[in-house]
């Protein structure tokens, strides 16, 4: 063990600290840069979509499988678009198996928000025939990897699955009220909207981090994740608890969240273009 | 006390044709099951008295030969992870159905109907080659010809672990490449 | 799997014995225990069997049930097994102790099972679609002294072939509903065909390349790891499940499978398959055990 590794071990925080005061973070960011995006799309051949999104270390895979359901009462004419988050312990020790835990939820909660909130796919769309039938996506995002910053890395893979998506054509007979399923002819999903997440770490007053890893979500005292629409208008922002922040601090967050939107777009498109050629 | 195995086979929910719900079922729990009876006699147990060595293994895909392919990982897993194990293991499947013997079958062959698949987890370069789980399902077969698929899965054991071997080798190889370009660079 | 702490001495006499080709109870290495089916205890159940093999001592109740198929098999009736271990049988099955023993072995038997060759579902079906006989064997674990899987399996068959589900007609459709009559003459009854139905046998590795057969309790000390290997009457291998820490060669394992050939042999059964085709003999007169 050399000298560096015995001070992070035994003394994480001025460790810590120390590099703050330097304006840098132990993976060698300053506090304002994103750590780089990767993208593979189509991972999974047994889902209908599917994404694969490295953050860093931390990567997230999101596969969505489509199944056929009778819609409800309420909304006869209305799919169901369900996001699960998983969070298995092999990808942190922080996590252990058995039933979702608490930050699987507010995970699962958070995409569930954002997809309703932003209108990515507007529900009528997945309606096959009212009242009978109806798709429903399972979104499920599994964690392989765990280092900070679950909100973005999920959202964007959620994101660049369902670009992926390709549902077989379904003709519903009014006679015999059946559906048949033709597998050979796809159609991809009209998606309205594209949001993308910018995840804010707050260490202090004055010291905020952008894109934290598991270790400065550790250190930190909070997140701030600002959700914005590809035009960069503001979708949510989502502040569960922690430190409290000036507003200020939010305006910077969203200009910098702005800038980010187009860098994960374009990437989105990027690994969608790659999967076609 | 010598030490414990856990282990928890989880299938992601779209690793199957039809969605599988996140509670683990019966299937996942009989793979989870029989990984720590295979990993139970390679891993060197006395070596970790009062100690519980978990074992997670996250199924992304199933395009068939499942158990065999966790043990493998398992395995590998275990050799990164540096602890003691008998030898490398590393398990195989293999399908017979009429006359014909598929080694390694993909997930249309498994479904097919009236077929044997036997798997096994196997430590070949230990005390001249064991069995650590030999798991056999559906179907009806004559005991000579489960010997034969038997000795199809060895072969194709002992094919794996020279791979699984250089595969370790590698990353041990571009590892030793790392820590010494690093420390010799500050 | 019974709680039994043996000294080295000990296990020495039985390892070395074995190496001879002597067990301690004094049989040889392929030997089976006394062996005692008895069938038709329980008046409730459908059919019901109760076996002693040695120590260990089960219950087997099989009860049946109309119910819908699920889609996918709209035509074959079901089969389904519980293991219940009772906390009398052994000290660890306390509390949740069993739960992991009674996991495998369900998982055994519906293994067992599950193929149309074994037992043929499609013989319970009522009306396809609609109405299919469900059978549920309970397995109650009364004594455990070794050698679990054989004796469970064996009082499955044995139940199985005791069960006498009334015979059921279907006298007429009112509004798409169809109306049974459930006959009450006890001589019209249908039975279930278990002429194919597996039983299990076990392998109990004992040194480098010995095996036993029906192990005892103490014997199961000195080998932890066994092989089951489910097997029909006409020595076709259904499923086999390595069990337990251990290593076997392979070379092994193709000689206990051998041996399960060697018992189909003509001179060679003396054992239980003589007691499985007596049972189907004498059980006919109702209670009936058999000693080997």
């Amino acid at each position: 063990m050399t000298s560096l590794q015995v001070w992070r071990t035994f003394e994480p925080d001025s460790y810590y600290k120390t590099f703050l005061e330097h304006s840098k973070r132990p993976d060698g960011r300053g506090l304002s840069n994103f750590r780089p995006i990767n993208i593979k799309v189509g991972t999974v051949t047994t889902a209908e979509g599917s994404a694969t999104v490295r953050l860093g270390h931390t990567t997230v895979m999101c596969g969505i499988k489509a199944e056929i359901a009778t819609p409800t009462l309420r909304h006869p004419d209305e799919g169901f678009i369900v996001p699960n988050v998983e969070l298995y312990p092999c990808c942190s020790p922080m996590f252990k198996a058995g039933p979702p835990g608490e930050k699987a939820i507010g995970l699962s909660q958070f995409l569930k928000n954002v997809i309703t909130s932003a209108e990515v796919l507007l529900p009528s769309d997945l309606c096959i025939a009212p009242n009978k039938f109806a798709w429903c996506l399972y979104c499920d995002v599994v964690c392989l990897n765990y280092d900070g910053n679950l909100y973005d890395a999920s959202l964007i893979a959620l994101m660049a699955a369902l670009q992926n998506v390709l549902l077989p054509e379904v003709s519903y007979d009014e006679e015999s009220e059946k559906a048949t399923v033709s597998p050979e002819r796809t159609l991809p999903l009209k998606l309205k909207r594209r949001p993308v997440s910018s995840t804010f770490t707050m260490y202090s007053d004055s010291i905020q981090l952008v894109d934290p890893t598991a270790e400065d979500e550790e250190q930190g005292s909070g997140e701030v994740t600002v959700v914005l629409l590809e035009d960069g208008s503001l979708c949510t922002i989502h502040k569960p608890g922690g430190h409290s922040i000036v507003s200020d601090f939010l305006d910077k967050f969203i200009n910098l969240a702005r800038k980010r939107v187009k860098l994960v777009n374009s990437a989105i498109c990027k690994a969608l273009a790659e999967r076609k050629v | 006390m010598s030490g414990q195995v856990l282990c928890a086979v989880k299938m992601a929910p779209f690793s199957a044709p039809v969605r599988l719900p996140p509670q683990p079922d019966t299937r996942q729990q009989e793979m989870s099951r029989q990984l720590k009876d295979a990993l139970e006699s390679v891993i060197v147990l006395e070596k970790f008295p009062k100690s519980q060595i978990d074992v997670y293994v996250t199924v992304i895909e199933d395009d068939g030969s499942l158990l065999g392919a966790c043990i493998t990982a398992a395995g590998l897993a275990l050799c990164h992870a540096n602890i003691d194990v008998y030898d490398l293991v590393v398990g195989a499947s293999v399908l017979f159905r009429g006359d014909v013997l598929y080694l390694d079958p993909r997930r249309e062959e498994e479904e097919v109907s009236d077929n044997n698949q036997l798997t096994i987890g196997m430590i070949p370069k230990h005390a001249g080659g064991q069995i650590a789980l030999m798991v056999q399902r559906s179907g009806q077969v004559a005991p000579q010809c489960l010997s034969e698929c038997l000795n199809a899965a060895v072969d194709l054991c002992n094919r794996l672990h020279s791979l699984a071997q250089k595969t370790l080798l590698v990353h041990l190889q571009e590892t030793l490449a790392h820590s010494s370009s690093s420390s010799s660079s500050p | 799997m019974a709680d039994i702490s043996l000294s080295e001495a000990e296990k020495r006499y039985i390892v070395d014995g074995v190496k001879l080709g002597i067990r301690v109870d004094g049989r040889e290495r392929l030997d089976y225990r006394q062996l005692e089916i008895e069938t038709g205890l329980v008046s409730t159940a459908n059919g019901s069997a109760r076996v002693r093999l040695g120590c260990t001592d089960v219950l087997i109740t099989v009860k049946m049930e109309m119910e819908p198929p699920p889609p996918q098999q709209p035509k074959d009736g079901q089969i389904h097994f519980f293991v219940n271990c009772s906390a009398n049988a052994a000290p660890e099955f306390e509390g949740r102790g069993g739960e992991d023993l009674a996991t495998s072995l369900s998982a055994m038997l519906d293994r067992l099972y599950s193929s149309p060759l074994s037992l043929d579902t499609s013989r319970l079906c009522v009306v396809p679609g609609k109405h299919v006989k469900v059978l549920y064997v309970d397995v109650e674990i009364l004594e455990c002294g070794g050698n679990l899987f054989d004796t469970v399996s064996l009082g499955v068959k044995a139940a199985l072939w005791a069960t006498r589900m009334p015979r059921i007609y279907i006298t007429g459709e009112d509004g798409g509903e169809l109306e049974f009559m459930v006959s009450d003459n006890p001589q019209e009854v249908d039975r279930v065909d278990v002429s194919n139905a597996p039983i299990l046998i076990t392998h109990l590795r004992i040194t480098e390349n010995l095996t036993v057969i029906d192990p005892t309790p103490e014997e199961e000390c000195c080998g932890p790891v066994q092989v089951v290997v489910g097997v029909t009457p006409k020595g076709l291998i259904t499923t086999t499940q390595q069990l337990g820490a251990g290593t076997f060669a392979p070379q092994t394992l193709s000689a206990s499978l051998k041996v399960i050939a060697f018992y189909y042999h003509p001179h060679h059964a003396h054992t239980f398959w003589e007691c499985s085709s007596l049972f189907t003999l004498v059980a006919a007169s109702g209670q009936f055990s058999s000693k080997t």
